[in-house]
């Protein structure tokens, strides 16, 4: 087991990192990572782009969630209980507006053997009226020879920002700050990034961000150095598991959009990716730990449900649906954070995979993704959230925009434990909205539900399972009034459906014994190191269902 | 019934066998998977998109990259995706030998230093320019791009960038001896040339004259006898940072070797040894690349003396003191003219 | 038979009646769960119904017409009785729900 004095920090790089986050941050709502505060940095080309706004807006509730009322500190780290990370978000972008290689570069600055020197070299390995000339404003569209060297020297530049004092980004000063906590933490800290090897960012950044890490720490603060060999490094190697329209010539048209990432290619990309990852020398003595994760079944069409017929290059637009790779690639960073201290002290990278059960459809279970000994935990600790956002957005109607978490205030209220009632309406919305993004919410415009996070890792299953009966994910409003909240787990043991007068199940029933476990069950514990209102409140209703589920 | 279960790994040919609820090490299976895995093959009408679709490689010099996995991987029997495309580069990389073999005197090389041009690195200068950029860009690798026969302090990495005609057309390669740049394109004729792509090319796939056929199969007989004295040096350089070995050379170059000489008794030319001059490179290439003839001369009767690890100026070491050396290219001898 | 005695039989009986139709009411959902209301309301309906049915139930155990003696005073005992009976429901309907107060009897008050 890794100590309590090792420090933890995620990045998230590009968009399939962000989603990959994604499922890191919903694993961490639901108490997968006791007791631990962790430093995320997001990384992107790309400001706009929509899994990383997606993402950072659910960072951020997370923070607003584990905060006192109106402070954004981010709370305390706790035990037993959801939300019991402590997450501090940095976000970092490169912001390449209107600019190509060439006017980044500068190529015609300088004397003239300078101007030719660096033509010679940018010639020699970057097609000039391509890959030099795109518009970089959204990301390096899959050309990651160009990204790998643009990314390094991007963090570097802000680093000499920072050192010079030069700078009002909002993205290097956070930069900034997460490099002071690398660096005043860089004993025994591990560093885990997310990120794909077959698209545009993350696949350029992987390799060089531990030198560029080191670089522009030593950069920041003078006669200070990161030690490499103390702060171990961990990625996913996630290959390409979805694909989009291909681009036309008419797409390709103007000079800004002459390079236009084409899905074909990403097996190819992956392939050239992997070959690197496993021979360069400078890879395989940064990182400790390579989770090679794959798609081996039909790679997800993102474009299918979409009306445009544009190639969508990056932008708002780009909101690509959650799939069960990237949990499973957040499941490698919790692999990696526990790891024993001795496991990682290795001379070189190792190569990992996972195997799951595959009897004509996948069956996923707890154990699948963080293995037998916490395996069951994973599941108890999904189950109760999702039973969490059942109750607040089926049952107290917060799917439809009705303050659902408010419901179990008022419940508690009603049953004279008035320890909540200085909750404010917005501190319990904030709740709701958290628990629309991982279960689901009915869209106002036209009434249809529509799925959140956990939803759609199920549904990237195809006809497999994912750990829960199928009738834990009602699919349309009407089924919703008819959840059974007990009955999400598939032992029986695990299941708190009480049987009604007649037999059969009654979810009512259950909903009953369920607050009779709120209101005698769920007083907290000190051990689980709760301090504010709204974490107390919290772990109430996680003691609750965790009882109902006869976990403890 | 034993459990059905799939890895969640790349789409491979090969099944990756493996066991549920742990993390399973396949470290030494990755060179396996990385060869077996699904691309796909790429039509004739896509087969010019591979070079612009292989921008997967996440490193700026991908390009000199591609061509060492190339060499190193070209004993390999799949003939998809990226071997596809590693065949390709063999060719590219067979015609920039040629051009140096058949036309050492059209060729030119510039080293460029890869440090930034300001001198205070401290100051605030583009980060971004290519020289220094691309210079911290090589990492660990620095040490490979540097001339080691130099005191560590003043090891600087470089690039020699070649030319012929003045065109630049890629470059000398630690790991590979050369590569192609990626945008090059040559309207010199020449059998080493695809006149419609402009692209290097095998030159065995185009005419040779005999000259041409003798030049060339010395210069890449050359290049195999000498590969290894590369590798020591590099390895003096890199030291124990990392692990060198180029000897993945010897297999295409022998290859190429036994195809030229494929090629001369197709043609029936009786290959003679035809010693080339070539003086182009510095260290650490030269040891490799350069080769000088030089005659001695004066009292005693005209003699030879061939070498290969010559210096820049090319004279050879032990040419006859008192009374000079000649290079005979420089002297007037009718063509046919042969020493004894 | 004390006319006092019957009335506070019927007060236990009533609150035994109360306390479990009131468990049986299920918690509800929502921001205003009605079922507190509702426990309320069974609470006072059931007190309502307290002294009817311990002023009918006296009535019937009540000594015969012909012990003169012993039916007056009965008689003249009920209507305290009956009181006190009702005011025992609320006083120990009072007394549980604050014992039980996070339960669903707690709703009485």
């Amino acid at each position: 087991m890794a100590s309590n004095d090792t420090k933890n920090f995620v990045i998230a790089i590009g968009g399939t990192g962000m989603r990959c986050l994604e499922s890191f941050v919903h694993l961490c709502a639901a108490g997968m990572f006791d007791n631990k505060e962790i430093e995320v940095l997001t990384i992107d080309t790309d400001q706009e782009n929509g899994n990383k706004n997606r993402v950072e807006n659910l960072v951020q509730n997370y923070i607003r969630i584990k905060s006192e009322h109106q402070k954004n500190d981010g709370g305390n780290p706790n035990v037993k209980t959801f939300f019991s990370a402590k997450i501090n978000l940095y976000r970092f972008w490169t912001d390449y507006q209107e600019q190509s290689y060439k006017t980044l570069s500068k190529l015609s600055a300088g004397s003239n053997d300078t101007r030719q020197e660096n033509k010679w070299l940018s010639d020699l390995l970057l097609e000039e009226d391509t890959v030099q000339s795109f518009d970089l404003g959204h990301g390096y569209r899959a050309q990651t020879h160009l990204g790998s060297h643009l990314m390094h020297h991007s963090i570097l530049h802000a680093a000499r920002n920072l050192a010079a004092g030069k700078t009002d980004s909002p993205a290097e000063k956070d930069l900034g700050k997460f490099l002071d906590k690398l660096g005043a933490e860089s004993a025994d800290s591990r560093v885990f990034v997310f990120g794909s090897v077959f698209g545009g960012t993350g696949a350029s950044s992987i390799p060089v961000l531990p030198n560029a890490l080191k670089e522009a720490y030593s950069i920041m603060v003078q006669g200070k150095s990161l030690d490499l060999d103390k702060v171990k490094f961990g990625s996913t190697l996630l290959t390409e598991y979805f694909s989009f329209k291909k681009p036309t010539a008419a797409d390709k048209s103007t000079t800004e959009n002459s390079v236009i990432a084409d899905s074909a290619f990403f097996a190819l990309n992956s392939q050239a990716a992997l070959q690197f990852y496993y021979t360069d020398p400078t890879v395989k003595k940064r990182y400790s730990r390579f989770y090679h994760i794959g798609w081996p079944s039909e790679t997800q069409n993102v474009d299918s449900n979409k009306d445009s017929n544009k190639v969508i290059t990056g932008g708002s637009s780009q909101k690509n649906k959650c799939h069960v790779l990237e949990l499973m690639c957040a499941s490698a960073a919790f692999d990696f954070f526990n790891l024993p201290t001795s496991e990682l002290d290795t001379q070189k990278a190792r190569y990992l995979m996972r195997s799951v059960p595959h009897d004509g459809a996948y069956t996923f279970r707890g154990s699948d993704f963080v293995g037998p000994k916490d395996g069951d935990e994973m599941e108890h600790k999904l189950s109760a959230f999702l039973a969490f956002c059942h109750i607040a957005l089926a049952i107290n109607k917060g799917a439809d925009g009705q303050p659902g978490v408010k419901g179990f205030n008022q419940r508690l209220q009603k049953q004279n434990i008035t320890a909540y009632a200085g909750l404010t309406d917005e501190d319990m919305s904030q709740i709701d909205l958290y628990l629309r993004s991982f279960a689901y919410r009915i869209n106002p415009s036209n009434q249809e539900l529509e799925h959140g996070w956990l939803y759609q890792i199920r549904q990237s299953v195809g006809s497999g399972t994912m750990m829960f009966n199928s009738s834990a994910f009602p699919t349309s409003i009407k089924d919703l009034d008819q959840v059974d909240i007990g009955s999400i787990m598939k032992e029986e043991g695990n299941q708190w459906s009480e049987k009604g007068l007649f037999g059969g199940e009654s979810p009512s029933k259950t909903f009953d014994k369920f607050v009779e476990r709120l209101v005698d069950g769920g007083t907290v514990d000190p051990s689980q190191k709760v301090t504010t209102t709204k974490e107390k409140f919290i772990a109430h209703i996680c003691n609750a269902l965790l009882k109902s589920q006869n976990f403890q | 019934m034993a459990q059905e279960i799939k890895s969640l790994v790349v789409k491979s040919q090969e099944n990756v066998a493996g066991s549920v609820g742990n993390w399973t090490d396949i470290t030494d299976r990755m060179p396996n998977i990385i060869r077996t895995m699904v691309t796909g093959k790429m039509d004739e009408e896509n087969a010019h998109l591979v070079s612009a679709a292989l921008t997967g490689m996440p490193s700026v010099f991908a390009r000199a990259i591609l061509f060492k996995d190339a060499l190193d991987k070209s004993g390999a029997s799949s003939k998809e995706g990226l071997y596809e495309f590693y065949a390709n580069l063999i060719d590219e990389w067979r015609g920039i030998i040629s051009a140096i073999a058949i036309d050492p005197d059209r060729i030119s090389r510039k080293r460029v230093y890869l440090e930034y041009s300001a001198a205070d690195d401290t100051s605030m200068h583009n980060v971004f320019e290519p020289k220094g950029a691309f210079g911290s860009a090589l990492m660990e690798k620095k040490w490979l791009w540097v001339d080691s026969s130099l005191i560590e302090g003043e090891q600087r990495p470089f690039i020699d960038v070649l030319f012929l005609d003045k065109n630049l057309i890629g470059a000398a390669s630690p790991e590979s001896l050369f590569f192609t740049g990626v945008d090059y394109k040559v309207a010199h004729e020449g059998p080493y040339i695809d006149l419609k792509s402009g692209k290097f090319q095998d030159p065995l796939k185009a005419s040779l004259t005999k000259e041409d056929v003798e030049s060339l199969h010395f210069f890449v007989n050359q290049l195999k006898e000498n590969w290894s004295k590369l590798e020591e040096k590099l390895r003096s350089g890199v030291k124990d940072r990392f692990t060198v070995a180029i000897d993945y050379l010897d297999a295409p170059l022998q290859t190429f070797l036994d195809d030229i000489e494929a090629y001369a008794a197709s043609k029936s030319y009786d290959l003679a040894k035809r010693p080339l001059s070539i003086d182009t490179f510095e260290a650490p290439f030269d040891i490799v690349f350069n080769h000088s003839v030089l005659l001695g001369g004066g009292s005693q009767p005209m003699s030879s003396t061939s070498s290969a690890a010559g210096t820049a100026s090319g004279s050879a070491p032990g040419a006859a003191q008192s009374s000079g050396a000649y290079n005979p290219a420089d002297l007037l001898l009718p063509e046919g003219s042969e020493i004894l | 038979m004390n006319s006092y005695i019957v009335p506070l039989i019927a007060a236990g009986l009533m609150l035994l009646i109360a306390a479990v139709i009131s468990n049986a009411i299920a918690f509800e959902g929502g921001v205003n769960p009605k079922d507190p209301r509702k426990r309320k309301i069974v609470f006072w309906l059931v007190a309502l119904l307290n002294p009817i049915v311990a002023y009918a139930a006296s009535l019937m155990l009540a000594p015969d017409s012909s012990q003169v003696i012993a039916h007056n005073d009965y008689m003249s005992g009920l209507p305290i009785g009956t009181g006190v009976g009702f005011l025992v429901y609320i006083i120990v309907g009072f007394g549980i729900s604050k014992a039980f107060r996070t339960g669903k009897l707690g709703n009485w008050f």
